[in-house]
């Protein structure tokens, strides 16, 4: 639960933290876009360099990002051998039946392991230096559009930040029930698969119990102190809007431009 | 067999994610009585809880040791020897009724025993009997403990625990939430566990007059050391003290001084309960 | 303190409920009684007296099978629920669950939100409210990092942000240690003189109710007293009394010549000195 690194906020005054959330997010979506758009070497050279310029940017060590690799190197690892292992183009390496390494099958793993890895650091970058509250602020923002559609984007950006909210309690609460039942002699991560799964029973169904009877609580107060889903609300919090973020988004821009470039030469 | 509990040089700290916590527990030096009744006092973040969870494993100190009879828990402990301490340390927390979970009462209560590799049968048994000891009947048994009030769960949680038959019962606050009248059953309770069954029992508590009332000794705690540990009257003989740690005193140790102000008589001893002042303002003539 | 006599702020009449329509036994059984605008008063009684339900009455969170509330000119029903609710605020027990918002100005500003009061006004209203319970420097803080006492202020501010005229307190003190009860205590007294507010507080602690105007006395659903303290306490042996009761009965237990009527400390120290 500790180790995995997107989704934690870590409190700083560098110029990321100081972006609008809406910037952050939008700007991160359309790198993840342009992502596919590089073609060679010197593409990803540009968009490495734009990567570490904006992890450096953040103020938090370089060390800190490689541990948010780590849970998913496996996966990325996986896809990679996917790639080189069953793709053909180029000079070939190396033949044996389906198995064909290829120089296009390198390469493309090579880059597909490059897209995963600033993926993931660019998506780090934006939870590590934005409020989780500013995120669902500003996804609620995003999705505003969606009204037309007749989705309640209103209910679902309260229901987002009071989920939020109570997370913290949810892990503390299931920290006790975990440490009340250890007190009662279960062993965890003991035992046959269908044994383990057991020892989950005496957690879950307490949690589940507490967190009902949370929910039924929070409504009421929430009732009492005059929220009605259907009617319209002001909003304290706000966001606010900066030339700078302007300027991410134009330098967005610059980076595709950039990048067409770069997919020019060679 | 009375088992004597050791904290010897007892350090710990915790891990959050990234954040490594500063010691919660300071170098911890302790001797805790067989079949006292020890009350922990001092403010959230003193480390009271971690001085209970060290004591049966859920917390594994980073120095030191808890010698517990001839059980103990340091650092190197592998999970056979702490399942034998939390054979023996039964441990109710605060607002334990939210670790009920199985489909009657019988059956939550046999939850440990069982785990401790007790047989069915037996476990069962054991199960009537500490639905008695917390002052509820074999009706209860068989009842879905989400169907019972407040202070009815909490007794059937506690009964789990004693269906363990520990030697040894921490209790963080356990009259938390209660009306005055629930609180009082459940700490005479636990008072009659210490005093009968011989049950050594540490708890920890905001109310100066349960101390007052219940506990043999008393432990103050601040910033994980233990800053006092002696006995109950020496706790609050002391007044100054107790106001220096920002601690509270009982009703009946405040009105003393109250009426020793206004009046200008002293009485003669420390009242720490209503009965005691009574008889000491019988004793000058003031009643 | 100077109290309307002629102008209840709040009236229960015959009031009646029950939870589940195929039980016959009623939660609360025919409640008469009345709240003047400015008075304090304590609601106690045992578990299963009916004390939370009563609450969820006042708040239009169930509905009497019989009877009639008004409470400030507003005669209780689901249309007049929410303006009743501008006009009153209510502390729960659970300090946690009763906070909703990721900060600290964040949770008191969600009433207002609720109001669609525009932003100016709000900050106004929001940090006025944060000074009053001296959490004001607290107003970034997340919920995580507060006590439940410092909790319990914020939802105090949260209300004051409304400017209600009645605060109702539903055991609102339960799960906070006692140096907290106390303080908060003294932070509403003196709220309530400043703002001059009707407080209706759902209580097990008995000096708190005997600090206060009246108590009303909740048995198995039904009214058993309404009184001052002296009246109630002198009255009502059964329910746990505040201190100085506690120590004259024990006193006249033992023969001394204690009057027969409750004394608070001040009175209690006067005859001790006689």
């Amino acid at each position: 639960m500790n180790k995995i690194l997107i989704g934690r906020y870590l409190p700083g005054t560098s110029l990321l933290h100081m972006l609008d959330a809406r910037a952050k997010l939008i700007a991160g979506f359309y790198f993840i876009f342009i992502l596919f758009l590089a073609e060679d070497w010197p593409a990803y050279i540009l968009l490495w360099t734009f990567t570490f310029w904006v992890m450096h940017l953040s103020g938090v060590h370089f060390k800190t990002y490689i541990r948010g690799v780590r849970p998913l190197i496996w996966l990325i690892l996986f896809t990679v051998c996917l790639q080189v292992l069953f793709t053909a183009g180029g000079e070939i390496y190396f033949e044996w039946g389906p198995v064909t390494i290829s120089r296009f099958g390198i390469e493309s793993g090579i880059y597909i392991f490059f897209r995963f890895v600033m993926i993931i650091f660019i998506s780090t970058v934006i939870t590590l230096t934005t409020k989780p509250i500013d995120l669902t602020d500003a996804i609620h923002f995003l999705i505003k559009p969606l009204r037309i559609f007749k989705i309640p984007v209103e209910e679902i950006s309260i229901m987002l930040s009071i989920a939020l909210r109570f997370i913290p309690n949810l892990l503390d609460e299931t920290q006790k029930i975990i440490d009340a039942q250890k007190a009662r002699g279960t062993e965890f991560g003991k035992g046959s698969l269908f044994q383990q799964m057991k020892t989950l029973v005496p957690i879950f169904l307490p949690l589940f119990v507490n967190s009902l009877n949370r929910a039924e609580e929070v409504a009421n107060v929430m009732e009492v102190r005059g929220y009605q889903p259907n009617a319209k609300r002001s909003s304290f919090r706000k966001l606010r809007w900066k030339w700078t973020d302007t300027l991410s988004l134009v330098i967005m821009v610059f980076l595709t431009v950039g990048l067409l470039i770069m997919n020019t030469i060679v | 067999m009375a088992m004597e509990i050791r904290y010897n040089h007892v350090s710990a700290d915790y891990q959050l994610g990234p954040i490594r916590t500063i010691n919660v527990l300071d170098d911890v030096n302790l001797l805790i009585k067989p079949s006292s009744f020890t009350a922990i006092v001092g403010h959230t973040g003193a480390g009271k809880s971690s001085l209970l969870k060290v004591l049966n494993g859920l917390i594994r100190p980073k120095q030191g040791e808890v010698k517990i009879g001839e059980y103990y828990v340091s650092s190197n402990n592998d999970s056979t020897s702490l399942k034998e301490v939390r054979k023996r340390v039964g441990m109710v927390f605060q607002f334990p009724e939210s670790q009920l979970f199985a489909e009657t009462v019988e059956k939550d209560i046999c939850f440990g025993p069982l785990n401790f590799g007790v047989g069915l049968n037996e476990a069962k048994e054991m199960a009537k009997k500490a639905i008695y000891q917390v002052g509820l009947d074999a009706s209860f048994l068989q009842k879905s403990p989400f169907s019972l009030s407040g202070g009815q769960k909490r007794r059937v949680a506690i009964a789990g625990i004693l269906a363990m038959k520990p030697e040894i019962l921490i209790l963080d606050e356990p009259g938390a939430g209660l009306d005055p009248n629930g609180k009082k059953e459940i700490l005479s309770l636990i008072a009659s566990w210490n005093k009968n069954d011989k049950l050594t029992t540490i708890m920890v508590t905001h109310e100066m007059d349960d101390v007052a009332q219940f506990a043999d000794d008393v432990i103050v705690m601040e910033q994980g050391k233990i800053i006092f540990h002696d006995d109950v009257r020496t706790f609050f003989a002391n007044l100054d003290q107790i106001q220096s740690w920002h601690l509270g005193i009982p009703e009946a140790r405040r009105f003393q001084l109250l009426i020793e102000e206004k009046t200008g008589v002293s009485l003669p001893t420390i009242c720490l309960t209503v009965e005691e002042l009574a008889d000491c303002l019988i004793e000058v003539g003031l009643a | 303190m100077v109290r309307d006599s002629t102008n209840p702020i709040i009236e229960v009449k015959d009031v009646s409920f029950r939870y589940d329509l195929r039980n016959s036994a009623e939660t609360l059984s025919s409640l008469n009684f009345s709240v003047q605008k400015g008075e304090w008063v304590a609601v106690i009684g045992n578990n299963g007296s009916g004390k939370s339900t009563l609450a969820g009455i006042l708040l239009g969170l169930y509905k009497p099978q019989f009877g009639s509330v008004t409470i400030a000119g507003y005669e209780l029903n689901d249309d007049t629920k929410w303006e009743i609710r501008k006009r009153m605020g209510i502390v729960f027990q659970n300090p946690e669950n009763q906070f909703i918002g990721s900060t600290v100005e964040d949770d008191v500003a969600f009433g207002l939100e609720n109001l669609n009061m525009p932003y100016e006004q709000m900050k106004e209203r929001v940090y006025e409210a944060l000074h009053l319970v001296d959490m004001y420097d607290y107003r970034h803080t997340d919920p995580t990092r507060l006590s439940g006492g410092q909790k319990q202020r914020v939802a105090i501010a949260g209300l004051l942000a409304l400017q209600p005229e009645i605060l109702l307190l539903d055991e609102a003190f339960v799960m906070l240690d006692p140096k907290s009860r106390k303080d908060l205590l003294k932070t509403l007294q003196k709220l309530k003189s400043q703002h001059q507010l009707t407080i209706i507080s759902i209580t097990h602690d008995m000096n708190e109710a005997a600090s206060s105007d009246r108590i009303i006395v909740l048995k198995s659903g039904t009214i058993s007293s309404i009184g001052t303290p002296k009246e109630v306490f002198s009255k009502e042996l059964d329910i746990e009394a505040p201190f100085t009761e506690k120590l004259r009965r024990i006193l006249q237990m033992k023969g001394r010549n204690v009057p027969n009527t409750y004394m608070n400390e001040e009175e209690m120290i006067e005859w001790l000195w006689k």
